[in-house]
């Protein structure tokens, strides 16, 4: 077990060094950071002076251990169009977008894996049907068209929602939350929606699929054959094995949902994370881009952890074998 | 044929069907058979003959689109074949229990045999905690498994085969059931896990006097532990008798040739003797006895009126040659 979190610690570490990797040559191939920093009438000579002063003349190596020193310690410098520290900036936009997909990721398990468990159960009845057509629509609409058709009914039409920001939040230190306010709250509502949606119908298939191929098992069978009541038979016996899949996808979709939040944070004018980075692209803001780039990098790194260790929880095939085999593996 | 006692099982002119695009096709076709109490029936006959159809339908659990269209099960003088689902719930598991062909599967693989073995246990007879652990640990132990303190928090991936068959025969007699139907119990194991298995089902059926409706393809199996034979063929029972009568004189062609080509360590032969052709399939049963096409003994009568069970030797056969007025005809040798 702990020679397993291990392994998976030094693999984690790989993936964040080559992703650092690939921040850090955005600084080096992407454009001049000289050109971008200086007026258009600033003499070579000064130039000169400025690269030497923040070290871009330094060998390859060095400016890469220093960028990833900087990194660890959450420095990724200066952002051009803010002149702010990077670190400051994505502090102030993080709480956003992690309350969002929170939420959005909330509501896509309280809603899919139920439906997905209704659905896998009663095949044929006509709410299965139903519901499954549902799923259909919110697979196939693009983010987009849905943020703008909800922002149509919810906000212009019944004027029931606010269509775009986050309302007042509380600061709590350096978090700002918009859980405490009714404004906040309300605010989430339609972008938690839209972002969950996707993830959902995916659960929902994923959840009805596995339901449906645990309950053909021989074990399911032999279960109704000792005479155990259907409820404890669904839940306690073909739920529980229809788990791993469904962890797996919903952490990988967790990640996703941080990562792509950006066409539903666009059109919310959500100030989360993903507005900034549009804003960064449009402007070659280089080190928030590599700064977002590591950021999310490492959500997907902890979040695999994570999924890799629900693992362990639920199936106990994992643990003897596993560890069977990572002593000699090691 | 049935036992003088009151039977505990009765099984009157079952047939199941399937529906289909194409109708209703029919898969077991008018089966009657009874079991006494604490018997073993072996029931045999080629893959697709309807025997685990049979002991699907007498527990319960055909599986849609298979239903029971028309006969009566009969279980210790109760008609269970028509329970309402909550009701024959109830019954499986306590009065008939079940052990399936494969052990591997048979486990759920994310819950330790114990708490699988305590659920079974609280199910059917409302034990406490202790209670139910206590009778848990009791039945691995009586059914043979080795440090059964230490082997009861186990996962049944941690168990070879031929434990998880005993523990799976554990599991069917939490509620101690009077009737047990086993499913091809040994076909998945190794031949030497075979013996100990079955002599743990002939220890166990006299030790608590359970009925077992051992439904298998392996003579050897059925020779060495039951009472009585049930050889079914397309569907329908072609014979039934006392297993020594069967083995030593089969009375019908069919089972004649299953006995004859069943390799014997002794005999210095060949070749071992086959039936030509092959089993209809369900739907395509042909009119008379639906052995005739492969049998070397027919004879007009066989092509268009169907046989029931008839007396011979000391069971019963669907065969004309045990017609009266045929047997008088016709010497059978």
């Amino acid at each position: 077990m702990i020679a397993f979190i291990i392994r998976r610690l030094c693999q984690s570490v790989a993936v964040m060094l080559s992703v650092a990797f690939i921040a850090f040559a955005l600084f080096t191939y992407v454009g001049d950071p000289i050109n971008n920093i200086v007026g258009q009438d600033t003499g070579l000579r000064e130039r000169e002076q400025l690269r030497h002063q923040l070290g871009l003349d330094d060998p390859f190596i060095l400016q890469f251990a220093r960028f990833v020193g900087h990194a660890a310690e959450g420095d990724f410098g200066l952002s051009y169009q803010y002149a702010r520290p990077v670190s400051e900036l994505i502090a102030e936009r993080l709480p956003a977008t992690l309350e969002l997909s929170l939420v959005a990721a909330v509501l896509a398990l309280a809603i899919g894996l139920p439906v997905g468990i209704y659905t896998g159960l009663h095949r044929y009845s006509w709410l299965s049907q139903l519901m499954l057509t549902a799923s259909l629509v919110g697979i196939s609409l693009p983010t987009f068209l849905t943020c703008i058709l909800l922002i149509l009914v919810f906000a212009v039409i019944l004027g029931w929602l606010p269509s775009f920001g986050r309302g007042s939040t509380v600061a709590l230190g350096w978090w700002t939350t918009g859980f405490l306010t009714i404004d906040g709250l309300k605010a989430l509502i339609l972008p938690a929606i839209t972002l969950g949606l996707f993830q959902m119908t995916l659960i929902i298939r994923l959840v009805r699929a596995e339901m449906l191929e645990v309950l053909r098992t021989d074990y399911i069978k032999f279960a109704r054959a000792r005479g155990l009541p259907n409820r404890l038979i669904h839940f306690g016996h073909a739920l529980k094995n229809t788990l791993v899949p469904v962890i797996t996808i919903t952490g990988l979709q967790l990640g996703s949902i941080i990562a792509f939040a950006v066409v539903t944070e666009t059109v919310f004018q959500w100030p989360g994370m993903g507005l900034l980075i549009i804003q960064a692209i449009s402007f070659a803001d280089i080190p928030v881009m590599s700064a977002y780039l590591v950021l999310v990098a490492f959500f997907f790194v902890v979040i695999n952890l994570i999924v890799d260790l629900l693992y362990y929880a639920v199936d106990p095939r994992l643990r003897i074998d596993r560890a069977a085999a990572s002593g000699h593996g090691i | 044929m049935a036992s003088e006692r009151s039977p505990l099982l009765q099984v009157e002119n079952l047939r199941i069907a399937f529906a289909t695009r194409r109708g209703e096709v029919t898969a077991v076709d008018g089966v009657s058979f009874a079991m006494a109490p604490g018997e073993v029936l072996g029931v045999v006959g080629e893959s697709g003959a309807g025997k685990s159809l049979t002991g699907a339908a007498i527990i319960g659990l055909l599986e849609p689109p298979g239903h029971i269209a028309g006969g009566r099960i009969v279980l210790g003088g109760r008609r269970i074949d028509n329970l309402p689902a909550p009701e024959m719930r109830r019954l499986r598991g306590k009065e008939i229990g079940a052990i399936f062909q494969d052990p591997l599967t048979s486990l759920n693989p994310l819950y330790t045999v114990g708490r699988q073995l305590v659920e079974t246990i609280q199910v059917h007879l409302g034990l406490g905690a202790a209670a139910a652990r206590q009778r848990a640990l009791d039945l691995l132990k009586e059914v043979g498994i080795p440090a059964a303190d230490r082997r009861i928090d186990h996962y049944p991936h941690q168990f070879s085969g031929g434990m998880r068959q005993r523990v799976v025969i554990a599991l069917a007699l939490c509620a101690n059931p009077r009737l047990i139907i086993a499913d091809e119990p040994t076909t998945a194991l190794d031949v030497s896990i075979q013996a100990q298995i079955i002599a743990l089902l002939k220890r166990l059926c006299r030790d608590h006097g359970m009925a077992v409706m051992l439904v298998t393809h392996d003579m050897g199996v059925i020779a060495e532990t039951a009472d009585r034979v049930a050889v079914m063929y397309a569907g329908r029972l072609v014979e039934i008798g006392p297993v020594r009568d069967i083995v030593r004189q089969p009375r019908h062609p069919y089972t004649a040739g299953l006995m004859g080509s069943i390799p014997t360590i002794g005999g210095r032969r060949d070749r071992l003797q086959q039936i030509d052709g092959a089993m209809p399939r369900p739907g395509a049963v042909p009119p008379g006895c639906a052995f005739h096409p492969r049998c070397r003994e027919r004879f007009a009568r066989c092509l268009d009126e169907r046989p029931n069970l008839l007396p011979a030797g000391g069971g019963a056969a669907a065969c004309w040659l045990h017609a009266p007025a045929e047997a008088a005809a016709v010497p059978h040798g």
